[in-house]
């Protein structure tokens, strides 16, 4: 009996620490993975010299992060010397530190860009793993329901989803503060003829466009790619084909953000509407989100290898610097296929901007070479200008200010001049007397010799 | 190309020589006169602070250009001896006279003044220099007519000299020769200036 007594208690006890222990479990389990230590990979001395400096916790604190930039060297005209950028080494930086720190489970790199000169690393306490959410379908003419999703591990691009509830044609817009950026897909709920873009920059400067156009099984059928000119006003990129193909429509660009989309216009065939519910297979496209990578140029990939990708990690909530490798631009042999098909072909992408595009350039073959040699030409002028200008000036102003002094000679002291000769002595030894006539001969000629001194 | 018969005080102190010239410069700075300049002139651009001394060194130079032959010929016309040569009635228009001197020695002292100006403004106190030039001729013959020397021959001549503002010494010479032609042509002559006494005369005559 006493022993039947005793497995109450003990049962208890088991009880409570089993319990204790799934408790903490699911703490540990529940702990949201977050940064506990931002340092940032400051370029020291030498190449593949650094020193990482601690520049927050849970975020980046701006005032660490303003100090650590402040300690780079200077230009003679105060700007930031940055030494050419070294991803792998910084990569391994960030590789070394969290390796170093018994916290650390995971870390993301972010490289540095134009706003943030020195690269950081956020040290993570857990392995974060990609989180895939369900999508939740909009309404026409509504606010678009948007998920962020990272839909690439391998490639880590954060990339929004947005989908498409209609089956009707129509219009889709959204207001400024909720329309999407680039890179974003969306995804028609019924696949469409025709799908418009409606784009404009956030940038004064252009931006590159990548296009691409997914069918019902999440495959790429259509990639084409354009320049926005960044006036500011909206442009149109068009997708058509004469079946309803497009499933899905996807924007990228080379820098995040750099590209919002005001609305999406889609065209359906009369006679496909109805089965529009039947060929899409959601799952299908966000595997192909997964597994296709964005497309890159094969000379810049040869000139330009791409260093050994980060770990798959979330980019930190506060950090508006891309994380991780960006798409790369499109090809520009795609350009050929912005002109409708005259034969009879069933696909085209073509783009039309809305505003005024004077000073829209067409593609170039390589348009990145073209574009640095205004800017240094220019900046070459600038500065011959101004050390002209500044020779002109200073030679002027040395002419004008020593014109102000003068001397003026009041007096060259001959008026009174005080000459004096050695003490008057007779000291003439001879004196010769020439009494001649200029017609008269030389025998007619008097000379008269007087003794020495004797004139005195 | 300066001729002999054009050589000046400036060839004969070689105020030209940038050593000589920097060590005048800084002996200039050394002068009362220049320092109470400087100090009027302290609020003005460093630039002309730095250049006034330049200036005056340009001035000076300017005050320089005196013929060496000038200096001769005014201390020939000042003989007692060559008065003579003055009276018409021993020595008519016509009659060419050679007068030889022996070995002399020709002291002449001249003093030019300086102004400094800024903005057209006199600024400062005056600058006087003293230049003092001592030419000792071993012979000259001189050829005299009218009252006038017309042409003179000259043996060996040596000077030496200094130029001088206040105390200090800006550039200064040894004795040696002087590198003068053996004939000097005075064109319509250098007259030879009448005794005041004679001159009262002559003026009474004439009335």
């Amino acid at each position: 009996m006493a022993a039947k007594r005793l497995w109450g208690p003990i049962g208890f006890c088991i009880a409570a620490v089993l319990a204790a222990l799934s408790l903490a479990h699911a703490e540990e389990e529940a702990a949201p993975a977050a940064d506990f230590l931002v340092l940032a990979i400051k370029p020291e001395g030498d190449l593949k010299d650094y020193r990482m400096v601690p520049v927050g916790e849970a975020a980046i604190d701006p005032v660490q992060y303003r100090g650590v930039v402040k300690s780079l060297p200077r230009s003679l005209f105060g700007g930031v010397i940055i030494r050419p950028h070294d991803e792998r080494a910084e990569l391994a930086q960030c590789r070394t530190a969290c390796a170093a720190n018994a916290k650390c489970g995971n870390f993301t790199y972010v490289r540095p860009g134009k706003e943030r000169p020195v690269g950081v690393c956020h040290l993570r306490r857990t392995i974060d793993k990609p989180a895939t959410v369900a999508m939740t379908p909009v309404v026409e003419n509504a606010a678009p329901a948007t998920e962020t999703i990272v839909v690439s591990p391998r490639i880590g691009i954060e990339r929004k989803l947005v989908t498409i509830d209609s089956t009707r044609n129509g219009r889709t817009l959204y207001t400024p503060d909720q329309a999407p950026l680039a890179p974003v897909t969306f995804r028609f709920k019924a696949p469409v003829a025709t799908a418009k873009a409606d784009v404009r920059t956030t940038t004064n400067e252009r931006v590159w466009a990548n296009v691409e156009a997914l069918d019902a099984k999440g495959r790429v059928f259509k990639r084409s790619g354009t320049w926005i000119v960044g006036d500011g006003a909206a442009h149109q990129i068009l997708v058509r084909t004469e079946d309803n193909r497009i499933a899905a429509l996807r924007l990228s660009t080379r820098d995040p953000a750099s590209l919002v989309v005001n609305g999406v216009d889609f065209v359906r065939t009369a006679d496909a509407v109805a089965e529009a519910d039947t060929a899409e297979d959601p799952a299908a496209i966000e595997q192909a989100e997964a597994d296709i990578p964005p497309p890159a140029p094969d000379l810049a990939a040869e000139a330009f290898p791409l260093p050994p990708r980060a770990e798959a990690t979330e980019p930190p909530a506060d950090i508006t610097q891309p994380t991780d490798e960006q798409p790369a631009p499109e090809p520009q042999t795609d350009v050929a296929i912005a002109k409708l098909p005259s034969d009879g072909s069933t696909d085209a992408v073509i783009t039309i901007p809305i505003a005024p595009t004077e000073a829209a350039p067409e593609p170039a073959a390589k348009p990145e070479k073209q574009l640095p040699e205004v800017p240094v030409l220019a900046a070459f002028g600038a500065a011959a200008l101004l050390l002209g200008g500044t020779g002109l000036y200073r030679h002027n102003y040395r002419r004008r200010t020593l014109a102000r002094l003068t001397t003026n000679i009041l007096t060259d002291g001959r008026s009174r001049p005080a000459v004096t000769l050695s003490a008057d002595e007779p000291d003439m030894s001879l004196r010769f007397t020439v009494r001649a006539h200029a017609t008269v001969s030389a025998r007619q000629t008097t000379i008269t010799i007087t003794p020495d001194g004797a004139a005195a | 190309m300066t001729s002999q018969n054009d050589l000046t005080l400036l060839q004969f102190f070689d105020v030209g020589d940038a050593k000589a010239s920097k060590d005048g410069l800084n002996a200039l700075y050394s002068t009362a006169v220049m320092r109470s300049t400087q100090a009027l002139l302290s609020t003005a651009p460093t630039l002309l602070q730095n250049h006034i001394a330049q200036s005056v060194t340009e001035a000076l130079k300017g005050a320089l250009s005196v013929p060496l032959v000038d200096v001769l010929s005014s201390a020939w016309t000042t003989r007692r001896e060559l008065k003579q040569y003055l009276d018409r009635s021993k020595f008519p228009r016509e009659e060419l006279v050679d007068h030889a001197l022996g070995k002399h020695e020709i002291q002449s002292t001249h003093r030019p003044k300086l102004q400094i100006m800024l903005d057209q403004s006199p600024i400062g106190a005056e600058f006087e220099f003293a230049v003092t030039v001592a030419l000792n001729v071993e012979a000259a013959i001189l050829r005299i007519q009218d009252g006038r020397i017309m042409h003179a021959q000259l043996g060996k001549v040596s000077g030496s000299g200094a130029i001088k503002c206040e105390e200090a010494t800006l550039f200064a010479r040894a004795s040696k020769p002087v590198a003068l032609p053996q004939t000097l042509s005075f064109g319509q002559g250098i007259a030879i200036p009448w005794p005041k006494e004679l001159a009262l005369t002559s003026s009474v005559n004439a009335a």
